[in-house]
């Protein structure tokens, strides 16, 4: 599948839907836009007719809140109607803000607590080393949530036990709810980090499709796999990148015109 | 009990391949006939009861049944909102198992006393909470939850109230009926039964027909037990090494206010305080008025 493409739509549906719902997290959907289409469209192996084979790579949003890129994603390669997207965040939806399995197939894992969906990926990662399977299992955390400490407790946990089928992807765009992550809990050493705890660790621009994908998809033997994606929060909107307002803000009617102008969905 | 615990988890891990046992850095002494037996099913994650069961919770999804061996309070408080939102939420077959249940850890303090571990844990739904007072009840219990492929708790100590024989065909979501008795009943979780049979065997002795139950299923309870025993009897008095908010004394309130039954409920149980006092677990019964003497004086001045 085109992952520009795909990207395109998410970003589109993104911004008409948290306008519709009146929802926040668009900084943050925004951010992680590329890193998921990317793998969705390219990296992932699934079959969207079984979303439960037993042989899929699994994909777990760590970063709950930006659920909607997943529900998106899924949508348009066909695991569900993309008209069940209209109803996001409304009453009679299994759509909720932050990331739900229920209802949802194709959503391995609820999350929204963050520091919890890592966790469990480093869990099916074991499991698949344990039954001896091909799959790979992909988590996305944010560079806020990294100060949860279960992050670290799991990275080392997969340090240890040499879980190479474990991909960590860092959506790194050093913002998060109050400003600047290195003014609240610095992360400017989170390479040094991941690499401590046992992890291979590649950095890229979160955006490069080409990037995303190489660094995706890097052999690593033996270690757990980190990838720390250099992003921009509200990407693709003028007024909202590296704005750490909007990971609640709601646009309002003329920000959403110019919003969905920016980002190609003008009719 | 929790050598009945490691027996039969071993016994049934030799039939169930998926079985997967984890630990948070703790269970020497106890846990060892199951990792000599199964080392590549027994993974250490540890002092990191999150990851714990996050990582548990992963398996889980993956098919696995696990248990995850820890002291009460730290995977049950500590690790409260992973229990919520990924083993609960999901509905997933983990066990999680407390050792150390109420003051059993006597003078290490209140770190590690689980006084208030069941309350927490209660609220939570999909959840299961077994609480066995001795090794029968904690083999049989063990037996309810190989067949029970979702979240549970079981709540362990060293020892029980041991000698006991279990009632014919009990089960292990029962109240299990030790002894009837006229017009006060004793309703038990845990080890602390122990001291409700010597308190019901000394009232005995002196002409006074107590009865004494054991709940070693707190969620979900046998509601229509509870709700005959308490038309049954006049006054009830509940029994637990936990705090009385939260636990089996706030469930039997919860049934008894609700269904109108006409038992008096009395509350045995730590009395929204920390067990800070220093000493042996019978010495912070006393204390805390969770023993057979406390009781006999309660009972006593209610019935003579």
């Amino acid at each position: 599948m085109d992952t520009q493409q795909l990207a395109k739509q998410i970003r589109i549906d993104a911004i008409n839907m948290t306008y519709k719902a009146k929802a926040s997290h668009i900084g943050s959907i925004l951010s992680c836009t590329d890193i998921v289409a990317v793998l969705y469209g390219r990296v992932l192996k699934y079959n969207t007719k079984n979303m439960k084979d037993e042989n899929r790579d699994r994909f777990i949003l760590s970063k709950g809140h930006a659920g909607f890129s997943v529900y998106s994603a899924l949508a348009h390669v066909g695991v569900f109607d993309s008209k069940k997207l209209d109803k996001y965040y409304t009453w009679g939806s299994t759509l909720s803000g932050h990331v739900s399995h229920k209802g949802n197939p194709g959503v391995e894992c609820s999350t929204g607590s963050l520091g919890q969906g890592v966790t469990v990926a480093v869990g099916m990662a074991l499991a698949g080393k344990m039954n001896k399977k091909k799959y790979r299992v992909y988590t996305l955390v944010g560079d806020g949530e990294i100060a949860e400490g279960s992050v670290w407790e799991s990275a080392g946990f997969a340090g240890t036990h040499k879980l190479d089928n474990l991909v960590v992807v860092v959506d790194k765009n050093n913002l998060q709810i109050f400003g600047d992550t290195d003014d609240i809990i610095s992360q400017s050493n989170v390479v040094e980090k991941f690499r401590a705890f046992g992890f291979d660790v590649v950095t890229c621009n979160g955006h490069d499709h080409e990037e995303l994908y190489n660094a995706l998809t890097l052999h690593h033997e033996g270690k757990p796999l980190a990838v720390i994606a250099n992003t921009i929060k509200g990407k693709g909107v003028s007024f909202m990148e590296n704005k750490f307002e909007w990971h609640g803000k709601t646009v309002n009617d003329e920000e959403y015109a110019i919003a969905l102008k920016e980002l190609g969905g003008a009719k | 009990m929790r050598k009945t615990f490691v027996n039969k988890l071993v016994e049934y891990a030799t039939k169930n391949k998926d079985v997967v046992l984890l630990t948070d850095d703790l269970g020497t002494n106890c846990l060892e006939p199951f990792i000599e037996k199964f080392p590549d099913r027994f993974y250490n994650c540890g002092i990191a009861e999150q990851a714990e069961v996050g990582i548990a919770s992963g398996l889980a999804m993956e098919g696995k049944k696990v248990f995850m061996y820890s002291i009460g309070n730290f995977i049950s408080e500590r690790a409260l909102e992973f229990l919520r939102n990924m083993v609960c939420y999901h509905e997933l077959d983990v066990t999680c198992v407390c050792v150390g249940a109420g003051v059993e850890y006597g003078p290490l303090g209140i770190t590690h006393h689980a006084t208030d571990d069941m309350a927490g844990v209660r609220a939570l739904p999909n959840m299961r909470i077994y609480n066995p007072a001795s090794a029968d009840e904690c083999a049989m219990v063990m037996e309810d939850i190989f067949n029970h492929p979702g979240p549970a708790y079981l709540r362990l100590n060293k020892k029980g109230a041991e000698g006991l024989t279990l009632p014919r065909g009990a089960s292990a979501r029962d109240v299990i009926e030790y002894y009837a008795g006229r017009s006060t009943a004793i309703l038990a979780t845990g080890a602390i039964l122990s001291e409700a049979i010597t308190t019901g065997e000394t009232l005995y002795r002196q002409g006074m027909q107590i009865g004494v139950y054991s709940v070693p299923c707190i969620k979900p309870i046998n509601r229509k037990q509870v709700e005959f025993l308490a038309n049954k009897y006049e006054n009830i008095i509940t029994l637990e090494e936990h705090s009385v908010i939260g636990g089996l004394g706030s469930s039997i309130c919860e049934i008894v206010a609700e269904s109108g039954a006409r038992a008096q409920v009395t509350r045995f149980g730590i009395l929204d305080e920390f067990t800070s006092k220093v000493g042996k677990q019978a010495e912070l019964r006393a204390y805390y008025h969770m023993n057979s003497d406390s009781l006999i004086e309660f009972i006593k001045g209610k019935l003579c």
